[in-house]
């Protein structure tokens, strides 16, 4: 559904990317982890359509620059960082937005964005000004407004791309879940996402498959639990890190140690 | 996360505000009869719709009628379309800078309009040439030069950057105050009582004529604007996340650049610098109905129409029969409710 061939992304005279190759295929749920600055959001943002880039990108087989923002708006949605808005949107407003790239009626519109509140259990939100909620919330809204867009759960047969840059930062560990399982719910349905995060062991859980940066490269890319090894982590990390198996899940779970500082 | 889907189907949004446009057309029918029918040639509300039948008026004087349909009608005309357009681009910059405090004087445009103008004022007068001819002409092309131009520097390897935008804005203004300044230095005394006019605004010089030099150029802008209140709308959450709704953020942010400048270059041109309405208007637009441009901006635009009648009505008759610039009275009622709402602001609510 998506492949990048050779792909660097440069600031000026700086690197951010270099030569990366890779392919997400619909069904996928791949993480992308890596060190702060290793290039995570910088990839997700080009793989978004955001950035210029040297190299090759191809969503379902043609070239990304050929996408319209328009046209692209139909095939995929980003959640961003949680960031604080300076406009007192309400939450319904804010989700309906992302119906904004469709032609519809208002009653269409107000059935999906309504469908969509209440998938994030945010129905007791739907007036709330946005100045008026917490960090967490603005990110299920985000998540609301990004299954808004994509239609998430339609039956519409053309498989789409979420794209999230850490969307779990924000969020109590219920949440945490919530967001992720809805991601799976999604990807379950024929669809794709990349989700750039921090955490691992979320990471372990719910994706399929892992990108895992290193200093603008790919250092290993994967399954999940044949990328997510001690010797990979400590790589990046560069601190012991220690990975077990999970009590109840198929899945490597990510231990580290206390630093003392003498 | 359960999957019920049982909810009401029109959205409970606040899509039409009808009470607030219709208080507002109503204190616009109120405030036509007022600034048509009262001022120091008569001062009676009749008068407001006298022109429309003279023959049935007979205790007005011709001479009065002739001062409404010469006088006071393009006054009035020009106050509503300086009203909405000034409203409409305050809004529209506030969008383009995703900040609610930006402002078109902010970015240096209404001051590279005002400036280009006094220095016809001021060298024409010395080089007798008939500088009031070009000058409406003149301000529109300062401000669009300045807004290229500020546009110009902003934007960095194919992206406006907001932050250097306003920066070279306030570069801008100091810059054009000084020039200003310095213009007065060397003017002559009836060309310094014309900069006075134009650095405080006035809506005294309207007639048909001007008017319809500048009607196209407001229209243009004022329509144009209405048709981008939907992706302006998402601009406001970020350029990113609009650009991933599929705005074409670069050619927005032009269209609306270009349509501001159009609007404040020829309402400059008009009116001279009037200050606050297109800061105050679209922060009040915002405390009754919220930021959603779909529901905001028709309501901004009316207050902006509200704003100017009264202002215009009060600059020509609160010391009859001579007039105060209209530019003090809109500072006047607007600067303490702007710091009003600063400091509303500060005490935790939002003041957009």
């Amino acid at each position: 559904m998506l492949s990048f061939n050779n792909l660097s992304v440069n600031y000026g005279e700086k690197a951010i990317l270099q030569d990366l190759t890779g392919e997400i295929k619909a069904g996928q749920c791949v993480g992308l982890i890596g060190e702060n600055g290793a290039g995570k959001s910088t990839l997700l943002h080009t793989l978004a359509g955001s950035h210029p880039y040297q190299g090759e990108i191809l969503l379902h087989n043609h070239p990304l620059a050929k996408f319209s923002q328009a046209k692209l708006a139909h095939q995929r949605a980003v959640v961003m960082q949680s960031q604080q808005l300076g406009f007192a949107f309400t939450v319904q407003e804010l989700v309906a937005m992302g119906r904004y790239p469709y032609k519809e009626t208002t009653q269409h519109c107000a059935k999906k964005v309504a469908q969509y509140i209440d998938f994030m259990e945010l129905g007791h939100l739907r007036d709330r000004r946005a100045t008026a909620l917490s960090g967490g919330e603005l990110q299920r809204v985000s998540m609301a407004r990004c299954l808004a867009q994509l239609d998430a759960f339609s039956d519409d047969a053309q498989p789409k791309l979420m794209l999230l840059d850490e969307p779990t930062s924000a969020l109590d560990m219920r949440h945490q879940h919530a967001l992720l399982g809805c991601v799976n719910k999604f990807v379950e349905q024929g669809n794709a996402a990349i989700i750039a995060i921090h955490d691992l062991n979320l990471a372990s859980l719910y994706t399929s498959d892992i990108i895992m940066l290193h200093q603008k490269h790919i250092l290993a890319s994967g399954r999940t639990s044949d990328v997510l090894t001690e010797h990979n982590l400590k790589h990046i990390y560069a601190m012991p890190l220690y990975v077990k198996s999970h009590p109840l899940h198929d899945a490597p779970m990510i231990y580290s140690q206390r630093q003392e500082f003498s | 996360m359960n999957g019920s889907i049982t909810l009401p189907i029109v959205l409970r949004t606040r899509l039409f505000p009808n009470k607030w446009i219709v208080l507002c057309v109503l204190s616009i029918a109120a405030l036509s009869l007022l600034s048509i029918g009262f001022g120091p040639a008569g001062w009676d509300w009749r008068l407001a719709i006298a022109w429309l039948a003279p023959e049935h008026f007979t205790q007005f004087d011709p001479l009065q009628i002739n001062v409404v349909t010469q006088i006071r009608l393009p006054r009035f005309m020009l106050a509503v379309m300086i009203g909405l357009v000034l409203a409409q681009t305050g809004t529209a910059t506030q969008a383009l800078c995703r900040n609610p405090l930006a402002d078109p004087s902010i970015i240096g445009i209404s001051s590279g309009a005002a400036v280009i103008a006094v220095a016809f004022i001021a060298l024409g007068a010395k080089f007798d040439f008939q500088a009031d001819k070009y000058l409406p002409y003149a301000a529109f092309l300062g401000a669009l030069a300045v807004t290229l131009f500020v546009y110009l520097i902003a934007k960095q390897a194919g992206q406006v950057n907001v932050t250097t935008l306003i920066l070279v804005g306030v570069a801008v203004n100091a810059l054009a105050f000084a020039l200003i300044g310095l213009l007065s230095f060397y003017a002559d005394d009836s060309a310094l009582r014309l900069i006075n006019y134009w650095t405080m605004g006035s809506l005294g010089g309207a007639t048909w004529a001007n008017l319809n030099q500048a009607l196209p150029l407001l229209l243009i802008s004022a329509i144009g604007l209405w048709y981008l209140k939907e992706p302006m709308n998402c601009l406001l959450l970020g350029e990113s996340q609009a650009q991933y709704l599929g705005i074409n953020t670069q050619t927005l942010k032009f269209q609306i650049i270009l349509l501001v400048a159009l609007g404040v270059g020829a309402s400059v041109a008009m009116t001279g610098l009037i200050g606050f309405v297109g800061l105050v208007v679209p922060h009040i637009a915002r405390l009754m109905v919220g930021p959603h441009l779909r529901v905001m901006m028709p309501l901004c635009m009316l207050l902006g129409i509200i704003v100017l009648l009264l202002s215009d009505w009060l600059a020509r008759t609160l010391v009859m029969p001579a007039e105060l610039p209209i530019g003090i009275i809109t500072a006047l009622l607007g600067a303490p409710l702007f710091i009003y709402l600063i400091l509303k602001s500060k005490q935790g609510g939002a003041i957009a």
